[in-house]
């Protein structure tokens, strides 16, 4: 009984484990093979041996460390927004108002709607000709083009992350407001605790195992992004709101550099393992995972 | 609150305006049109009714790959621990890089073996890519099922693969759906590697809408009903289960 056990769960797990272990390991092994040739789409067949050249070229590059900041400030900024709008949305709705269930059903759909496809409607939104916003502006006399400096750019992204992504965070707040045992508030309420400091010393502590497992996942989520610049800015006005994600993609699929991609890939990767183990240590001590 | 909801508001009322409405800035005129959308559906040489059914059959099959690989391993690392917490931890962090790590190398791989721009290619890597979330999310599903059952099953000589299939399965049920849900929705709404992996025969549905904003340039309403026509299958999808979708989201973290 024993051994059946034994080799049954082994067996169970090969299914997922084997392309989980080739997606880890051929493109790593891939990467480095090709971070050492050049390898273009003109010399795809015989690619010729550059040693370190690619690694040295990403290392010195203004454009790739650029990228790396602009994406980690861009994280850093719509995460704790998005955490304290989707809390406080939360905490308004975690009462009985009339049409709730239809307010949260609503507040669902940005997270069913594409990425790419909300860049397309922000673009629109902010265009200057047709947009909604400048039509406002204009009301108030203001005319502004969103796309042309990098502070409105950058905004703009902002504002389409914390559209989409505000929701996510809320209904993971709400949802674990409503799991909330009931005897901590009433043993406060008995104690004659007022509303604040049952916020701060009761509802906090109990959600910050959630409130921390959306924050790791709003902040590694929001490092992926290519959708909203690749489609509402281009990484522009110039080069000031390119992603790391961006970054890569045009130095492979554009300039068609296939080494020099890879070795940005692996300096990307060992950037983003760094966060990543970071992340996973804070919910393995809240015990999410 | 509303404000969420502002941007697709606006996109569907723009795909409904016509086009000199549009330019000359009339937020809410006093006549509406389907023209946008004939527009969009009959298009020569860029029917956008083909880019729709590449992403139903690749979202669909993708989801049930993905539903029935990861449901075995989610019972074995269940019930048998196996793997531990070193296991857990590595499937999270595939799910944590950002995919564009993988993307060189798998081009690659796919221009020699010819998956390039096929159904298979994005099947097969949509499919490995989330496998992470739905073996969490089930793992979780089916912690909550009390073993006595099983063991009750096994007392009356049912085989372990049986048990799995029979009983664990219906089970959990609402973890299933959950996770097909998400995949399917991952899928739909991917985009980084449909851009890639793809030209024009799979191409998906958002990113042929993406293309058709450097394609028509300033064709305004003709954009939105793309975007219009994108994006009914998901809401429709996340209106009817939404109650199944939190616990998903929240990596099972959450017992609904």
């Amino acid at each position: 009984m024993r051994g059946s056990k034994g080799r049954i769960k082994y067996f169970l797990i090969l299914p997922s484990l084997l392309p989980l272990l080739f997606l880890t390991l051929y493109p790593t092994i891939f990467a480095y093979y090709l971070s050492i040739h050049k390898i273009t789409i003109r010399t795809f067949h015989n690619p010729e041996f550059t040693g370190v050249t690619n690694f040295i070229n990403v290392a010195v590059n203004y454009q790739f460390w650029y990228s790396v900041g602009f994406t980690a400030l861009y994280s850093a900024i719509v995460t704790p927004i998005e955490i304290a709008l989707g809390l406080l949305l939360a905490i308004l709705l975690n009462r009985e108002i009339y049409g709730r269930r239809i307010i949260i059903t609503l507040m669902l759909t940005p997270l069913a709607i594409a990425p790419s496809l909300m860049a397309i409607m922000m673009k629109l939104m902010f265009n200057e000709f047709v947009g909604l916003v400048p039509y406002i502006l204009r009301y108030i006399g203001v005319n502004h083009n969103f796309f042309r400096d990098f502070n409105s750019s950058f905004i703009t992204l902002i504002i389409t992350d914390i559209l989409q992504w505000t929701p996510f965070v809320f209904i993971i707040a709400y949802s674990g407001l409503q799991a909330l045992p009931r005897e901590p508030y009433e043993a406060a309420l008995i104690d004659g605790a007022d509303s604040k400091r049952i916020f701060r010393h009761i509802t906090l502590p109990l959600l910050k195992p959630l409130l921390l497992l959306v924050s790791v996942l709003r902040f590694m989520d929001a490092y992926k992004l290519f959708e909203y610049v690749h489609i509402m800015t281009g990484g522009g006005p110039g080069f000031s709101t390119t992603t790391s994600t961006l970054f890569t993609y045009r130095v492979g699929f554009i300039h068609g550099d296939f080494g020099l991609a890879a070795a940005t890939t692996l300096f990307l990767f060992y950037i983003t393992m760094v966060s990543a183990t970071i992340g996973l240590r804070i919910l393995n001590k809240v015990r999410i995972i | 609150m509303f404000i969420f909801l502002m941007p697709i508001f606006f996109i569907i009322l723009t795909s409904f305006k016509k086009y000199g409405d549009i330019v000359s800035g009339v937020m809410f005129p006093l006549e509406y049109t389907l023209q946008n959308f004939e527009n969009v559906l009959y298009a020569p040489g860029f029917r956008f009714i083909d880019f729709i059914i590449n992403s139903i059959i690749i979202s669909s099959l993708t989801t049930l790959f993905v539903v029935l690989i990861s449901f075995p391993t989610a019972y074995s690392m269940s019930r048998f621990k196996t793997g531990g917490n070193a296991l857990s931890s590595y499937i999270l962090s595939l799910r944590l890089l950002p995919p564009i790590i993988f993307v060189v190398p798998i081009f690659i791989l796919y221009q020699i073996l010819g998956l390039l721009d096929t159904y298979q290619g994005l099947i097969l890597i949509y499919t490995v890519f989330n496998l992470p979330l739905s073996i969490l999310v089930l793992r979780s599903f089916i912690n909550d099922i009390p073993i006595e059952i099983e063991e009750a099953a096994m007392l009356d000589g049912c085989s372990r693969v049986r048990l799995i299939f029979r009983i664990v399965f219906p089970l959990t049920f609402s973890g299933i759906t959950a996770v097909a849900i998400l995949t399917f929705l991952a899928c739909w709404n991917e985009y980084l590697f449909a851009l890639i992996l793809t030209l024009k025969r799979a191409a998906t549905v958002n990113v042929a809408a993406s293309l058709f904003v450097t394609a028509y340039a300033i064709r305004y309403g003709e954009i939105a009903a793309s975007v219009t026509l994108s994006m009914v299958p998901p809401l429709i999808l996340i209106l009817l289960v939404q109650r199944n979708l939190v616990r998903g989201l929240t990596w099972g973290a959450i017992r609904g």
